[in-house]
């Protein structure tokens, strides 16, 4: 089985798509970044470089470019780098293609795949280190897809390319590096099935994206003292696995949601009202949420790390929900 | 290209004939039922869409504004099932999820309706480019008035079509009087500077002469097919009277083609409108000056038009509310 | 001192003037140097864009505005920032995220805001400082002002709908905004001529009626002599115009890029077009001062921002209890 890391494994799910389906286009670059994982990209134009366009910076008529196109057959991959930067295509996200499928009653839909990077990265200051899939998730129609490891990223892309609905990939720039054996073939993962990354007794930790890397390290730290910590990676936010998140919390009986959207009407707030709605008695104790704090990402060093939920917030949250 | 012969010119008056008759009748339903949503009308604008319609061929796309209903019509569609839609009927065109704003009949290429200013514009380049990815020789229709082109987005999606030579054809209604652009707040002294200053070819038609709209589409059409670059046309109409309804209203009156043959029986308010901006006068004239039928003859047409559109309106009628069950599907695509 | 100097492109200025936008530009390409020195050592958290190459589209057009006078910047503005009279220790510390910058470490290169100075900002967002300038023109307006608001902006801005809907808004309101386009060929690490329609960029202008040209974005006096003419356009009422300074970044889109994409003959050619060459050659071309003179300045330049670097980067770092600081107001 070869090494493939996260950029390599998502490129390589694109390229297993355009493989499979002669509709598959990809409109933007930098694909795999602009770090060191960059030249993951240049097996995608080796291979479909006929099939590659670079467009303006016209964030919406290209996202309205590859909703046009999906709803006329077509099946882009609309690449955006920065999640931020799709900010200026919002009327297009929302009103246009999380919309049609709905109001044509079915006539249409929008095969359309959007990929963002999003996340604290270090240095990116207020208009880089945005996250905006939970403001994302507020609308009907979109799916929401955030690997964390090489092997899902390549397994969900696919599946996002030969989904028939507006679906927006969204990594965490920071985990484009991570490295782990892929399978060489053409396999997909389905949306709405999350994964225990860790088994644990004593704590459910539930999280997506970056968090989920965060977490696990929490939970290595946490065993030292005897705490036993189990991870639950969503991995798609919209359709969302309540059932596996709450079976996870059944089996320990305390909760730490941990995410980096603001805390305030973000991923975390959600995980813990649909484990709260739908098994409170479950819970031995508060559950506890982890996220952003409610102000913009600053640039500086120790004031973003005083913003992120990272390992040490996670640990302390554990340590809270157990009452140690 | 060839001047239409004399049944293409009663095709497009025909089409033109439902597209004014089925509007009236929404004016009737909205005077007969509080139905919520408002609509916007395309009367004064049939030539155009007719003529439009008409150019497109199986298998080419259009994307409208709110302003869609003549389109749709053109296009086709079953005039029940786009009252029912208007009205949020069970069996509407959209199953009453969408509404005025939005009627879709995708099988007859009509995609969609956006009702955000600036929609149509970019999703016909969209769609203009999976066609070109496909190769299917079809083209895309993008319909928008004279105020998209304040959009940023209208400026982003012509700049695309122009480097990427999508096969679009822009199709800008411009309703607003000349020099007065009360709709649309653009400095460019005409709107086809804009398209013009990104290398698109314009060209500028009066969108109420039924036989110059249908020469002019089709020529367009058959240079973006030929080309495979867009093409941008300005459609040039007065705006109806009628065209902003509060209260659904008739200010000019039921369409009686007769007058167009006794101008000097027209009075009122809006004369000046329906004696020299009315396209179906224009057309009726013009038919029967040039031969193409006699005044009767367009009577009969016409008479058919609207007992199908009475029909049209017991379906819709008969058609009863969605069940509320309905609310929560169909959000994804399976 | 004094006398009136004539370039090949016919724009002359004040020899004083000359000299002084000189010696900017020399603090700017050194200061641009010392940051690509601290981030290559890595003490500049995240990803910096350097303007070394456009200190003559910066400068030119700052030299013509008064002190009260507004600007917008870019994510390429430490220039800006300096022409515009930003200390420049506070800019470095600013960059390198210490406490003593000019927003408190809280905003780095893309993000410094000066308003003592009329400086709205450098801005993360392609094409985001359009509209703010736009904005301030309205203000200035409103205050019954002659204030003028320069954007700059980068030739990837060219194609955002922002750019189309407030050049037709600084038309039609005949607002004092001066659009100033710094193509240098690449929008981050996409050539111009790959994504920009149309028979000419200055017809983009053209069709809103504002007065547009483009002009030699490496010849400091005839980015100047184009300010000139545009700002006192404004000032006077008139509305904006629109310049496009044809111009070369040196460093490729931020410290790191290898810049792959470019051609090594056309990248050789522009560096012969340095814009501190050029200004240095018509000083002392025209005896205004000694080529020794010039070295000095470049020297001093050197020195001034050299000397800056350590301290700066041993500042203190912001406390994290300052956090939720001015979220708001």
């Amino acid at each position: 089985m070869p090494q493939m890391n996260l950029a390599e494994a998502l490129i390589d799910g694109l390229i297993w798509s355009l493989r499979a389906d002669p509709r598959a286009t990809i409109i933007g670059r930098g694909i795999a970044g602009h770090g060191p994982e960059h030249a993951a990209e240049d097996r995608l134009k080796q291979e479909f470089g006929s099939r590659i366009i670079d467009p303006p910076t016209s964030e919406a008529a290209v996202a309205q470019l590859g909703t046009g196109a999906a709803m006329a057959g077509a099946r882009p991959f609309v690449h955006y780098g920065t999640a931020v930067f799709a900010y200026e295509a919002w009327n297009q996200f929302i009103n246009e293609a999380a919309n049609i499928h709905y109001m044509s009653n079915g006539q249409l839909s929008a095969p359309v795949t959007f990929h963002l990077f999003h996340g604290i990265r270090g240095g990116g200051g207020p208009q880089h280190s945005g996250s905006p899939y939970a403001m994302y998730a507020n609308n009907p129609g979109l799916e929401i897809v955030l690997p964390t490891s090489p092997r899902d990223a390549k397994g969900l892309m696919r599946s996002a390319m030969a989904s028939n609905n507006p679906t927006i990939v969204i990594q965490n720039a920071q985990l484009l590096g991570l490295t782990e054996d892929v399978p060489a073939e053409d396999y997909s993962i389905p949306f709405g099935k999350a994964v225990v990354k860790r088994d644990g007794r004593d704590v459910s930790v539930i999280a997506c994206s970056r968090s989920v890397i965060d977490a696990l390290e929490a939970a290595d730290i946490l065993e030292k003292e005897g705490l036993s910590v189990e991870v639950v990676d969503i991995r798609t936010l919209a359709p969302l696995d309540v059932d596996t998140i709450v079976a996870s919390v059944e089996k320990t009986g305390r909760m730490v949601a941990v995410d980096e959207t603001y805390e305030i009407c973000g991923v975390a707030s959600e995980l813990i009202a649909s484990v709260v709605t739908r098994a409170f008695s479950a819970l031995k104790t508060q559950p506890v949420r982890v996220g952003r704090p409610m102000t913009p990402v600053p640039f500086s060093p120790p004031l973003e790390a005083a913003v992120n939920p990272g390992t040490q917030k996670i640990v302390d949250a554990c340590r809270r929900a157990c009452k140690r | 290209m060839a001047k239409p012969s004399h049944a293409e010119r009663l095709e497009l008056f025909r089409r033109m004939l439902h597209m004014r008759r089925f509007e009236e009748m929404v004016i009737r339903l909205a005077q007969a039922y509080e139905y919520t949503g408002r609509q916007h009308l395309h009367i004064g604008h049939e030539a155009t869409g007719a003529a439009v319609a008409m150019a497109m061929r199986a298998g080419d796309k259009i994307h409208t504004t709110h302003r869609n209903h003549g389109y749709v019509i053109a296009c086709g569609a079953d005039p029940g099932r786009a009252f029912a839609e208007i009205m949020g009927r069970r069996d509407g065109l959209n199953g009453g999820k969408g509404g005025s704003w939005h009627l879709c009949d995708a099988e007859r290429g009509f995609q969609s309706t956006s009702a955000m200013v600036g929609g149509s514009i970019a999703l016909a380049a969209g769609a203009a480019f999976a066609l070109k990815l496909a190769g299917s020789g079809n083209i895309s229709f993008a319909h928008f008035g004279d105020g998209t082109l304040d959009e940023g987005v209208a400026y982003e999606s012509l700049n695309i079509a122009s480097i990427y030579e999508l096969p679009v054809l822009f199709v800008c209604e411009n309703n607003s009087k000349a020099g007065q652009r009360p709709s649309s707040m653009l400095a460019a002294a005409r709107l086809q500077d804009v398209p013009a200053a990104l290398q698109i070819h314009c060209e500028l038609v009066d969108g109420a002469d039924s036989d110059a709209a249908q020469i002019a589409f089709q020529k367009a059409a058959d240079r973006v097919r030929e080309t495979g670059k867009p093409v941008f046309i300005e459609a040039t109409l007065e705006r109806w009277p009628g065209s902003h309804q509060v209260k659904a209203a008739f200010p000019t009156g039921v369409t009686d083609l007769s007058l167009a043959l006794n101008l000097d029986k027209v009075e009122g308010k809006h004369a000046d409108w329906i004696k020299q901006s009315d396209p179906i006068l224009r057309a009726t004239r013009a038919l029967i000056k040039d031969g193409v039928s006699d005044l009767v003859g367009l009577l009969e047409m016409d008479a058919k038009v609207n007992l199908l559109m009475e029909d049209a309106r017991s379906f819709a009628e008969a058609s009863p509310f969605p069940d509320a069950s309905v609310a929560f599907t169909g959000v994804f695509a399976s | 001192m004094n006398k009136a100097l004539k370039n090949a492109g016919g724009a002359s200025v004040d020899g004083r003037l000359l000299l002084s936008m000189h010696r900017t530009m020399l603090r700017i390409r050194h200061f641009e140097e010392t940051i690509r020195r601290l981030a290559a050592s890595g003490a500049v958290p995240g990803l910096v864009h350097l303007c070394a190459g456009q200190e003559a589209t910066n400068v030119g057009i700052i030299a013509a505005l008064e002190d009260r006078d507004f600007i917008a910047s870019h994510h390429r503005g430490h220039g800006h920032c300096i022409a515009k009279g930003a200390p420049v220790e506070g800019l470095m510390a600013e960059i390198l995220g210490k406490a003593s910058g000019m927003c408190g470490g809280r905003s780095g290169s893309m993000h410094v805001i000066d308003m003592e100075r009329g400086n709205l900002g450098t801005n993360g967002i392609v094409g985001g400082g359009i509209p703010l300038a736009a904005g301030a023109a309205l203000a200035a307006r409103a205050r019954g002002s002659d204030d003028v608001c320069v954007c700059f902006f980068g030739d990837g801005a060219l194609n955002q709908g922002l750019l189309h809907e407030c050049m037709n808004m600084a038309a039609i309101w005949k607002l004092a905004v001066v659009f100033v386009c710094e193509n240098n060929g690449y929008g981050e690490f996409t050539a111009i001529d790959d994504v920009t329609a149309g028979p000419s960029l200055p017809g983009r202008g053209e069709v809103f009626g504002i007065p547009s040209e483009m002009i030699d974005g490496m010849d400091v006096q005839a980015v100047y002599a184009a300010a000139r003419k545009a700002v006192d356009y404004a000032r006077a009422g008139h509305g904006p115009s629109f310049i496009i300074c044809n111009t070369w970044r040196f460093g490729g889109h931020h410290v790191g890029d290898k810049q792959e994409y470019k051609d090594d003959e056309e990248t050789r050619a522009w560096r012969l077009r340095d814009p501190l060459l050029r200004s240095a050659k018509a000083l002392s071309a025209a005896g205004i001062v000694s080529e020794e003179a010039i070295a000095q300045m470049e020297q001093d330049a050197i020195s001034e921002m050299a000397a800056l670097a350590d301290g700066v980067r041993n500042g203190s770092e912001p406390a994290a209890q300052t956090l939720l600081e001015h979220v708001y107001g």
